[in-house]
């Protein structure tokens, strides 16, 4: 398998938006200036052709900024970002995305569609534009979108607010493929429907991943869900990758404390008696506007030492196919 | 032992320009003290509207159309205002999904606490404090005397969460309803609150209805599970029961759908359909058009069947294991 | 899977308010009869060879040499007010119409253009704005008209200086939430070029709150237009809208001669009044915290 989609050395920072007379008083040194976030701290990560890679993690560990610097929404403040050997974006001050290959989908299915535009007008608009299919042809072009997501041809001429929130993630899905990427970076695609129609919804990503061999990175709180739809599992915490390898392997023995904290503390279905389903990590989550020094999990973490506090731990490979940010990782 | 509370026939309406809406109908469960009864349903299904009414807190253009809701032998239903408010908070409290609903933004986190009190009739101030300081560390809050001249806004989610808790905790309910009260918090800190919700229940003997979407979540606190679908209970009895060999097709349903037993990347066994609109739910089983056992049968409106302490509606059931 | 087209779901919702439906038909009907003045008026106020002056002043219901009734009498020319009128109303909706289409271009499409650039730009822009709204927009009209001269269109150019800053407001604020929106993340990210999506996406979805400003600042600017004309600062004597009616009136008032200016008046306050209820219920409508 080649690798198709390449982050070298990526950051984003983000600084709270001042205005005007803010940035005045900054400028003659009468405030201080804004603060500013890491959401996403010099991360290295490849995704290979055919691949679904999950990102994994809680609020505000940076997840969703990856995912759109991969979609092309947001440029990268440092590093690059390319898919097949070319930058996602342009350069410049205002880069603008260049490529149609990676699409995203989004959490809200409620959001994620303009309330104005009829569903067969919403998944053929980026088509037309991009010439993929002719505005003639496009009634047909939508009829086979529809299929493919298991929805009926008389959708195209509905508007959004006229279905239910599965519907529309189906038709959210639609509008993605409809501009034939190659990489789907798909957003919490399951969070916000209820549990009966997330099955559906995660069916139909394993059937289109498979039939148009689409490379999916695959954001998700929940781990029930990555653990079935992902090959390989990438686990952040506050702005780093702390641990990344083959799904099944990972969950069943993390290397990293945090990903074994982040494992333990999800509740099981408990069926056969076992009280403990879950064990809580202790301590609070950090604001991320002033993460701990060092290696950022180390006030929470058991197995912290001195040098976890001076120096924050590189993202290095254990094995072949396995790799952690920790200095003194569980032994397998 | 009569129970805590016993609910009899719930049914709670709402009046829409689209016809009339039941969204609970005909529910009727009862809890122990001490006891957490998990109440789990998909959007729509009737589970929070459940817990609002068990308060009394249906507003027009809803309103409770018939059962009874007894706490501690005194009915619920139709009781007057003034007593109702004076229940509210000393027998029986809510927590929301949203803490941020609950907690004034404008009022430190010690004030709220002491309004809450003087509203069932705290007077002395140090007695009241010291039931602040110790209600809000039974939470999890550390240090919490110095808490108490915080804001809310000074709080990160979890700990505003913890907070709303401890509020409801202060005048020493007998039963709390908790509303999705983890379902907007990351997963590390709903471990926290579990436990600690779990351990309290344990400890001062405080009955929990706890209200989720999550079978997972609600396995692992709740002792006895209430299967709620269109407004409907369509299976109850202890959760391992429940959940290890479900009666209902729903449940079995619900259970088929999480990924966790599945073998990753197989096809999951999915509910076909969508959950129903309240407004054209018809005579029989509301499940029927979904389910795969479904039959003319169906079309009537399921008895329910009882065996042991399990209890369920419908028509062509799931054999029991031996 | 029910439900109508967004249109005709507003359309059944606006029936439910009888004063808003009747405000409705009046905004309809008042439209309708300044389009028709010419086919329906009794005279063409503005042919002065059909004047007399022994026809001036007369009380309504006097019968002039015409030979036909003056419903709401006569001018201090002899003019048939019923038809100055709505001669009148045809200038000063002209007037309204023409200001708040330019002012809401204008508005709108600095606004819109401001959120989506962000920086230093939107701040230059959105505190002129905010300098000018904190401004009253009779002093602005007043000062322009006085500088700019008479003339239809510098009167014009005075309401839209006085108005386009409400339509910039609006739109900055219903664009930069749009912008935040999923669905414009996702059109970007398809990607489609930015005018595209702002002309196409963002800016019809900004369109009910600026609905909303466009009918207020209509009858806002009819009124103005009105104010400006009544001190002498609008529209030439050629063409008379209602403002200027009731200027030419209201030295008589005091002689008991009313109807010169009251009718006139009258007229103008019930467009005004009819075109804010409409517009009341229309954003009652739209605004989604007052929704049930």
């Amino acid at each position: 398998m080649s690798e198709l989609v390449r982050l070298e050395k990526v950051s984003r920072r983000f600084a709270q938006p001042a205005g005007l007379t803010r940035r005045l008083a900054v400028a003659a040194g009468l405030s201080q200036p804004p603060s500013v976030v890491r959401a996403v701290s010099d991360v290295d990560l490849t995704i290979r052709a055919g691949e679904a890679l999950g990102l994994v993690g809680e609020s505000g560990c940076g997840k969703s900024t990856l995912g759109r610097i991969i979609a092309g929404i947001l440029p990268p403040s440092e590093g690059r970002a390319m898919l097949d050997g070319a930058r996602v974006m342009g350069e410049g001050r205002r880069p603008v995305k260049t490529t149609t290959r990676v699409q995203m989908i989004f959490q809200d299915p409620f959001a994620s569609l303009d309330p104005r535009w009829k569903i067969g007008a919403a998944i053929s608009e980026g088509p037309i534009a991009h010439g993929l299919v002719a505005p003639s042809e496009a009634r047909a072009f939508v009829v086979g979108w529809l299929q493919a997501v298991g929805l009926p041809p008389d959708v195209a001429d509905r508007y959004p607010h006229q279905f239910s929130g599965g519907q529309r993630q189906r038709v959210a899905i639609a509008r993605a493929l409809a501009m034939k990427p190659d990489v789907l970076v798909c957003d919490e695609p399951v969070a916000s429907l209820d549990v009966s129609i997330q099955a559906q919804i995660i069916n139909l990503f394993l059937t289109l991943r498979r039939e148009l061999d689409l490379t999916l990175l695959f954001i998700s709180h929940d781990l029930g869900v990555v653990r079935h739809v992902c090959d390989r599992i990438a686990i952040m915490y506050l702005g780093r990758i702390v641990e990344m390898g083959p799904t099944q392997v990972v969950m069943s023995a993390p290397l990293h404390p945090y990903a074994r904290a982040l494992l333990d503390s999800i509740p099981r279905l408990a069926l056969e008696g076992d009280e403990a389903a879950f064990r809580p990590i202790a301590g609070e989550l950090p604001s991320p506007l002033a993460p701990p020094p060092g290696c950022h999990f180390h006030v929470r973490c058991r197995r912290a030492a001195e040098s976890c506090i001076r120096q924050s731990p590189l993202l290095t490979p254990r094995g072949p196919s396995r790799s952690v940010a920790c200095h003194f990782p569980i032994e397998e | 032992m009569s129970p805590l509370l016993e609910a009899r026939g719930l049914t709670t309406v709402f009046e829409t320009r689209a016809g009339l809406l039941p969204a609970v109908r005909d529910v009727s469960f009862t809890v122990a003290a001490g006891e957490i009864v998990g109440l789990v349903g998909e959007s729509g299904s009737g589970k929070s509207v459940t817990g609002f009414s068990l308060l009394g807190l249906i507003d027009p253009p809803g309103r409770i159309a018939a059962g009874s809701v007894r706490l501690d032998g005194e009915e619920l239903i139709g009781l007057e205002q003034g007593r109702l408010r004076a229940l509210r908070g000393r027998s029986i409290a809510m927590v929301f999904q949203d803490p941020s609903t609950t907690l004034n933004p404008l009022l430190t986190i010690g004030a709220q606490m002491r309004l809450a009190l003087e509203a069932h009739g705290g007077r002395d101030a140090s007695a009241m404090r010291a039931r602040a300081i110790e209600t809000l560390s039974q939470v999890g809050i550390a240090d919490p005397a110095a808490r108490l001249g915080a804001y809310p806004h000074q709080f990160s989610g979890g700990m505003r969460q913890r907070v709303a808790i401890a509020i409801a905790l202060l005048n020493r309910p007998k039963l709390i309803v908790c509303d999705e009260p983890t379902t907007a918090l990351d997963v590390s800190i709903q471990a926290q609150i579990l436990s600690e919700m779990r351990d309290l229940a344990r400890n001062i003997g405080t009955a929990m209805i706890w209200i989720s979407h999550d079978l997972a979540v609600v396995s692992s606190i709740a002792s006895r599970i209430l299967v709620m679908y269109a407004g409907r209970v369509l299976e109850t009895g202890p959760t391992r029961d429940v959940l290890s060999a479900p009666r209902h097709p729903y449940t079995q349903g619900l259970l088929d759908s999480l990924p966790a037993h599945a073998t990753p990347g197989t096809a999951l066994r999915q509910i076909p359909g969508s959950t129903p609109s309240l407004v054209d739910i018809g005579p029989g089983c509301a499940f029927a058009p979904r389910c795969a056992r479904a039959s003319e049968a169906c079309a009537s409106d399921p008895a329910e069947s009882v065996a042991g302490n399990r209890r369920w509606r419908c028509h062509h059931p799931i054999a029991a294991v031996a | 899977m029910t439900g109508e087209a967004p249109l005709s779901a507003f359309w059944l919702e606006f029936r439910r308010n009888r004063v808003a439906l009747a405000a409705l038909g009046v905004v309809a009907t008042v439209l309708l009869v300044a389009l028709l003045a010419p086919l329906i008026a009794p005279q063409d106020p503005y042919d002065l060879s059909r004047l007399r002056l022994t026809d001036a002043r007369r009380p309504p219901g006097f019968i002039g040499s015409g030979g036909y009734v003056h419903w709401l009498g006569t001018d201090a020319q002899g003019r048939d007010l019923l038809s100055a009128i709505l001669y009148g109303l045809r200038i000063s909706i002209q007037m309204g119409l023409i200001a708040g289409a330019i002012a809401f271009t204008i508005g709108a499409t600095l606004g819109a253009f401001a959120a989506f650039r962000g920086g230093w730009v939107e701040a230059l822009i959105m505190r002129v704005v905010d300098l000018q709204l904190s401004f009253p927009a009779i002093l602005l009209a007043l000062v322009l008209a006085a500088l700019l001269g008479q003339g239809k269109w510098q009167l014009i150019a005075a309401l839209v200086a006085a108005q386009y800053a409400y339509f910039a407001r609006t739109a900055h604020g219903a664009a930069s939430a749009e912008r935040a929106k999923d669905y414009v993340e996702a059109a970007l990210s398809t990607p489609l070029p930015t005018p595209r999506v702002v002309m196409r996406h963002i800016l019809p979805n900004c369109l009910p709150p600026l609905i909303v400003v466009a009918t207020v600042q209509v009858a806002n600017s009819i009124a103005l237009e009105a104010t400006l004309s009544f001190l002498g600062l609008g529209l030439p004597v050629s063409e008379p809208s209602l403002g200027m009616l009731i200027a030419n009136g209201f030295q008589f008032m005091l002689s008991g001669r009313y109807w010169i200016s009251i009718y006139p008046g009258l007229a103008l306050i019930i467009l005004i009044v009819a075109i804010n209820l409409v517009g009341d219920q229309i954003r009652d409508q739209l605004n989604p915290r007052l929704r049930r």
